[in-house]
């Protein structure tokens, strides 16, 4: 859609988003926005809570309290028919793919447009070859998912999630299992969409290369809670040694292990 | 569960009329519902009809065995003729169609459960009622009674079979013994059973497959539940449906 | 979407005006359905009140381009807002199609 239909100044607001696992609690008031045309980098360690966050932003799961608005609407008290209708303007990479296994690559894409709209199939045939060139997968149109890599689901999956269009891409991990090259590839595609056509996204990533490549916003998850927020600049000089052991990738630091040395030798000697 | 059950069955009842072509509506997803009748329905077909083929032999020589005490061997028709098309077609292709594709649509929706790719269709916007359950019920409800027409013609064949050959009867006299035997009533019931049953066996497996939880495992343990549910409500429905049949007809 | 048509030295000059998307793209085909069918041998399309096109509106374009090339017609797009503009450019549309920022200079380039 064009910038002046925007209702309010951010694409993605999220208040207070709170939610437990049984006695886990995964999201710990977690708060922060969006504004249109940005790119919010998530990280955090593995299994902190990055995909249930998006899971709740994008309203498949339902959090114990707090608010996510999307473009200024309040989106986790919906009922199933106005949701699907916000959802219209989402795009969604799965942190698997999550791709129909039964159908090929090329009516993976199409399904979004045909399902949703009256497009001749042509038409849609035409969008697929659009979109598969825009993840570097012209020509694959016609083989299943069991046919090709993992790298290459992912990017299918995200040709699917561009496939109507969307003001708001949500992407989870899109670049883990990819090569530099289709990394920098993907990175660029993101930074265009946002920057040519106004697109906001939200990117959930380890790759810290490609996260401060094309973050304009980034948060940090730890234990539930973000510890950090701001532009790259002012994360890579927070000086919070949890966030540098993490930016650094050093294995020593203020980062829990599961069970520190010890206790492991410990509980191996146990009858 | 019952209330999800429940809640599930209409959501897909009212999908099934709110986008009938009667209502002018872009309709049924009509590719997707004649793949479903043809995974559902025709390949059930060959198994279907051998069960039917074997349970019409076995009927004759039971019923032989007894009707020849009373020295009435000609009854063997009779027998076999009502109790293919009033009881033993429809049951035995209910049990052919839970255990063949009952079980096939709960493991597949639950696969798909498992691999994210029902909230994938959320997601997009797609009611995934209306894109997977509603093909696979409709295909259900419409193919049960197709392949119970099916497995009676074969059964009754059998019966006659087996009592031309190895009973001795006359072959013309075994034909007109069983149209005698037979009223419309006993056909429509059997009809009226299998719509019940397709209906029961479509819902269930939809709803087991749409619940599944945890992975592979889940999809195993719900596929097993299916089967066990679908059989102990079809058995259920053919007793309260003999009877409403008994008093009410 | 709103399409007005009138001619300008023979050749017909189309103009669009509001939002192409997939609501209106099939519009847009019916209306240059028949244009591909009678083999318009040239065609403006003027884009100056356009404000958003979506991917099916290209595809739209690209269907129509299509069926030109296999008659040897000539199709121009002229007065392409920047952003409309970038939507060409992300899939690389703008070395296909001959943009222009006028419509005189897309009759200039018909006409060439
Ligand atoms: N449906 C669920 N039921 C119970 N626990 C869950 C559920 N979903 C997620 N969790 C738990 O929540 C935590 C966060 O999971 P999540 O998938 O969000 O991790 P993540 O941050 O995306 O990790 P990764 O980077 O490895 O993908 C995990 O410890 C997981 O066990
Ligand atoms: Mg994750």
């Amino acid at each position: 859609m064009s910038e002046t239909k925007h209702k309010s100044p951010y694409a993605l607001e999220v208040r207070g988003l709170t939610r437990s696992f049984g006695k886990r609690k995964v999201l710990d008031n977690v708060s922060f926005q969006v504004k249109h045309g940005e790119i919010l980098i998530i990280m955090g360690g593995s299994g902190c809570g990055m995909s249930t966050l998006l899971r709740h932003i994008i309203g498949s799961l339902k959090p114990d309290a707090g608010e996510v608005y999307i473009d200024g609407t309040e989106i986790t008290k919906l009922n199933d028919l106005e949701l699907a209708k916000v959802r219209k303007r989402f795009g969604m990479l799965f942190q698997t793919g999550a791709l129909f296994n039964s159908l090929t690559v090329g009516e993976n894409v199409a399904l979004p447009i045909l399902e949703s709209s009256d497009v001749a199939p042509h038409i849609a045939e035409l969008v697929v070859k659009l979109k598969l060139e825009l993840v570097g997968l012209t020509g694959f149109e016609h083989l299943k998912p069991a046919q090709i890599s993992g790298g290459m689901k992912k990017r299918v999956g995200m040709a699917r999630a561009l496939a109507l269009d969307p003001d708001l891409l949500f992407c989870d991990e899109p670049t883990a299992g990819l090569d530099p090259v289709m990394t920098a590839v993907i990175d660029t595609l993101t930074v265009d969409l946002t920057k040519k056509l106004g697109l906001s996204a939200v990117v959930v990533t380890h790759d810290m290369t490609s996260a401060f490549r094309i973050a304009t916003q980034m948060i940090f998850l730890f234990e539930g809670k973000v510890i950090a927020a701001g532009t790259p600049e002012e994360i890579k000089a927070n000086p919070n040694p949890i966030l540098q052991q993490f930016i650094n990738g050093d294995a020593d630091g203020p980062i829990p292990l599961k069970l520190s040395k010890d206790d492991y030798l410990k509980r191996l000697l146990q009858a | 569960m019952l209330r999800a059950y429940t809640e599930l069955s209409l959501q897909a009842f009212a999908s099934i009329f709110a986008h009938s072509p009667l209502f002018g509506q872009r309709g049924w997803r009509l590719s997707a519902l004649f793949d479903q009748m043809v995974a559902i329905g025709v390949a059930s077909m060959p198994t279907v009809g051998l069960a039917n083929f074997l349970l019409g032999i076995v009927l004759a020589i039971q019923g032989a065995g007894q009707f020849e005490k009373l020295g009435a061997t000609d009854m063997v028709a009779n027998l076999v003729a009502f109790s293919v098309l009033r009881e033993i077609g429809p049951l035995i292709t209910a049990v052919i169609v839970i255990g063949r594709s009952g079980s096939a649509i709960t493991a597949e929706l639950g696969t798909m459960k498992v691999a994210e790719e029902i909230e994938a269709l959320n997601v997009m916007g797609i009611d995934p009622v209306k894109y997977l359950v509603v093909p696979r019920l409709l295909a259900m409800i419409l193919m049960m009674p197709v392949l119970t027409v099916l497995g009676e013609g074969v059964g009754l064949f059998a019966g006659w079979l087996i009592s031309v050959t190895a009973l001795h009867l006359n072959p013309i006299f075994y034909v007109s013994n069983s149209i005698d035997a037979v009223e419309q009533k006993d056909l429509f019931s059997g009809l009226l059973k299998a719509l019940f049953f397709g209906a029961a066996v479509g819902t269930v497996a939809c709803y087991y497959g749409m619940q599944v939880e945890g992975g592979a495992e889940g999809v195993g343990k719900a596929t097993t539940k299916s089967v066990v549910t679908c059989l102990t409500t079809m058995l259920a429905m053919d007793a309260l449906l003999t009877t409403l049949i008994y008093f009410v007809l | 979407m709103q399409i007005t048509e009138r001619t300008e030295e023979n050749i017909p000059i189309i103009s669009i005006s509001g939002d192409i998307d997939l609501e209106s793209s099939p519009k847009l085909r019916a209306f240059l359905k028949p244009k591909s069918s009678q083999k318009t041998p040239k065609l403006l399309l003027d884009f100056g009140g356009v404000n958003y096109i979506d991917s099916s509106g290209l595809a739209t374009l690209i269907e129509y381009f299509q069926a030109v090339q296999s008659f040897g017609g000539k199709l121009t797009l002229a007065s392409l807002s920047p952003r409309v503009k970038n939507v060409f450019e992300i899939v690389r549309l703008e070395q296909i199609f001959s943009l222009h920022p006028d419509v005189p200079s897309a009759l200039a380039a018909l006409k060439a």
